[in-house]
């Protein structure tokens, strides 16, 4: 493990040493150069990222106050901390927030699990075909999210989908859209959408790794399988914690599968997921201030959670 | 079946007084408005009009009729999220329509938002004009918030093959509704009397409004919130029975699924408003043609024959709207004007039920219905506008849909008596209203 750690950080750093400009040496044209290079970043960082960020922390300090029937129209004023308040007493949101944690405990490890055996038989060339199966995994992820969740959707409608109408013929009684399963049937979705994109992800981290390591273990007595266990998969490691990262923070942010579902089901409720929740009350209850709460409450808490997955994973490399 | 009301001439020649001095008011004003504006160049005023109905034909009529006045119609993303637009478009402080199609269950709502013009000095004349019903749908506080358009008095759409197949008779109370429900079931099991849409507040609020329910009434400066109220709780207990017993099924409107059971007669009766009756020919139609019937919504007693409104929409004018006097002109124009009526009535287009007396009045109301065997069906859904117990809608409706909606589909999963779901909608609403600042009484 150690030995394998030291030769991905070796490799990554002589990777940077090759990137480097050459002749960057005088500080303070490099520093002029660098600002010029960073503009447009930094002037599109502050347009789209910054400016709205911000606006929505001031957002969320205000709220709006009608008094008697109301018809006279609403107040705006400072609000302090209420709208934060709020959202901690939300029962909805709260419950939002732990749908979507025992989602993202059973979701993104099956579908990580799956990218990653999938990404080592490509890798390991046990698969024929392999660029057409390739292609075929990725695929559903180049298919818009909404399709993609209309798609699916309605092969879980009793009455119209043929799947349910199969499982009926041999009599099996499925209710994809169910109380208990409409989760399940909505991390199905998700599940089919981004296997491919991860398993692309760690496969081209296994292609970039040294191949001369395998011969070595193979020399050694390592079989296929030793060689994924002992060798592939720590090396990969860094792009499963990305993977990861990117997969926790979806799965806080969803949103477009289960409002398609919900078309279709009550037992999708309008704040299913803590997004739902935000834009239930941006849009249809008209209080874009507790949305800027939900949103901004919803960004610390996938901070704090990204945070906390990378400081583990450090944990783990350290050891 | 009691007739349509009488349109007298006497009561013709009053109304188009009335228009006339509204309308002459109205143009009064759009001449100081049109100076102030620069929207377009040949001196005329543009007045933006959001709408999801296809009601363009009626526009272009007004367009080539009113030179002063253009109308630019649109159906921003399609209609569904019309609302939504407005809210952005409001809140960013231009792009804002000057009119808006909005259903009457959402008035109340914009209003508080403080989207809406108080057009009360303006429109009130108008109230002869339209079904006295339909009126009281665009009163709030006893002001006037919208010009109504069109109107969704329920009855009752059944299949005739289905209840000729099995001797049923056409149910004309609640309890030979759950009678004809059980002998149906009885006579074939792979067959329902009906459906309860588990996702649908507005259509259960339409039943509960029949029954006499009052959601929301205004007393004075404050709002009373009534939802889990007697006759909403005797709607819910009434369902509550008939799923409990099997007589009939759950599932939710405008699913392809619920399309299909109503095409191929898994489901009997649909309890449906009028600008529903497209509905049964929308999806791929596999029924046989012309076996749907439609009959009044069965009430409490045979002799008191009571109806709920479900849908329907009024034209609003936008607080902030340049032009509102010529708004104003043109809602009511397009809403009571008969060449105008007969185009928003067209089955081509939007097939509307109309809310003015005008418009009820036009042959195209009573045209036979391929899907109805040929018959019209205006007969059933004006008897129904006369017995309709109009609903007062709140300031939140939105949250009551969505609150309502769920707390259903919670109380069916856990297989928990629907008035479950009126309390919470209760409890949650009166919640809502006051964390708005609103004054409520429970």
């Amino acid at each position: 493990m150690s030995i394998a750690t030291t030769r991905s950080t070796a490799t990554a750093r002589s990777a940077e040493a090759g990137r480097r400009r050459p002749g960057a040496g005088r500080l303070g044209r490099q520093t002029r150069h660098g600002w010029a290079f960073l503009a447009p970043f930094l002037g599109l960082f502050l347009l789209f990222e910054a400016i709205p960020i911000g606006y929505a922390l001031v957002q969320s300090l205000r709220e709006k106050q009608w008094s008697g029937l109301g018809l006279d129209g609403p107040v705006e004023r400072f609000a302090g901390l209420a709208n934060y308040r709020r959202v901690l007493e939300d029962g909805e949101v709260i419950d939002g927030v732990l749908r979507m944690f025992l989602y993202g405990v059973v979701q993104v490890p099956v579908m990580l699990l799956l990218a990653l055996a999938m990404a080592l038989l490509f890798d390991a060339g046990v698969a024929r075909g392999r660029r057409f199966f390739q292609f075929s995994a990725f695929l559903p992820h180049a298919v818009p999210g909404i399709v993609a969740a209309v798609l699916w959707a309605y092969l879980y409608v009793p009455g119209i989908s043929p799947v349910v109408g199969l499982l009926q013929d041999v009599n099996i009684e499925v209710d994809f859209l169910g109380p208990d399963t409409v989760l399940w049937s909505i991390a199905n979705i998700a599940t089919w959408q981004w296997t491919g994109y991860n398993m692309l992800i760690i496969f081209a981290a296994l292609q970039a790794l040294p191949r001369e390591l395998f011969e070595a273990a193979r020399v050694d007595g390592a079989g296929g399988w030793g060689i994924a266990w002992r060798i592939k998969i720590p090396l990969v490691r860094p792009s499963l914690v990305l993977t990861a990262l990117f997969s926790v923070i979806g799965t806080l942010q969803l949103f477009a599968e289960p409002m398609v579902v919900r078309s279709l089901t009550a037992n999708v409720t309008a704040t299913y997921t803590p997004n739902m929740a935000g834009y239930a009350q941006a849009f249809g209850l008209n209080d874009p201030n507790y949305a800027a709460a939900i949103a901004v409450s919803l960004a610390i808490v996938a901070f704090a959670l990204s945070y906390g997955l990378m400081r583990a994973a450090q944990r783990g490399v350290d050891s | 079946m009691p007739s349509p009301p009488p349109f007298s001439p006497s009561r013709r020649r009053t109304l188009a007084l009335l228009l006339a001095l509204a309308s002459a008011g109205a143009a009064g004003t759009t001449a100081c408005a049109r100076t102030g504006s620069g929207r377009s160049g040949s001196g005329a005023i543009t007045l933006d009009f959001w709408a999801w109905a296809d009601i363009g034909q009626a526009v272009d009529l007004w367009n080539s009729t009113h030179p002063d006045v253009h109308v630019e119609l649109s159906a921003p993303a399609g209609g569904a999220s019309i609302f939504q637009r407005l809210s952005s478009a409001v809140a960013a402080g231009s792009g804002a329509p000057d009119l808006v199609q909005v259903d009457y269950n959402n008035l109340t709502t914009l209003a508080v938002a403080g989207y809406l013009e108080d057009i009360t000095a303006r429109a009130a004349a108008l109230e002869p004009a339209f079904v006295p019903s339909a009126w009281r749908q665009v009163l709030i506080d006893g002001r006037v918030w919208a010009v109504p358009q069109d109107i969704g008095p329920m009855a009752m759409y059944y299949r005739q093959d289905i209840f000729e197949a099995h001797g049923l008779t056409v149910p004309r109370t609640w309890d030979a509704f759950r009678d004809t429900a059980a002998r149906l079931r009885a006579a074939d099991d792979s067959r329902y009397l009906t459906a309860y849409p588990a996702g649908d507040t507005f259509w259960f609020a339409s039943l509960a409004a029949a029954r006499g329910a009052q959601w929301f009434t205004t007393e004075g400066e404050s709002w009373h919130v009534d939802i889990d109220g007697a006759p909403s709780r005797e709607t819910a207990d009434f369902w509550t029975e008939l799923l409990a017993d099997d007589l009939v099924t759950t599932s939710q409107h405008w699913n392809p699924a619920w399309h299909a059971a109503l095409q191929d007669g898994t489901l009997a009766t649909w309890l449906g408003p009028a600008w529903g009756a497209g509905t049964l020919t929308s999806y791929p139609p596999t029924a046989p043609e012309g076996v749907w019937r439609v009959a009044s919504l069965p009430s409490v007693a045979a002799d008191r024959p009571s109806s709920g409104y479900w849908g329907g929409s009024s034209t609003a004018v936008l607080a902030g709207s340049e032009h509102v006097a010529a708004a104003v002109e043109f809602a009511a124009w397009l809403n009571t004007d008969p060449d105008a009526a007969d185009l928003l009535v067209d089955p081509e287009h939007s097939a509307l039920f109309p809310a003015s007396l005008s418009g009820q009045a036009r042959p195209a109301v009573s045209r036979p219905h391929e899907a109805i065997g040929g018959r019209p069906i205006d007969d059933v859904f004006r008897a129904a506008a006369d017995h309709t117990h109009v609903m007062t809608w709140g300031p939140t409706m939105d949250q009551v849909r969505d609150d309502f909606t769920d707390a259903v589909a919670a109380a069916l999963g856990d297989g928990r008596p629907l008035r479950d779901a009126l309390a919470t909608a209760q409890g949650t609403t009166v919640a809502a209203l006051e964390q708005k600042g609103l004054s409520v009484t429970a």
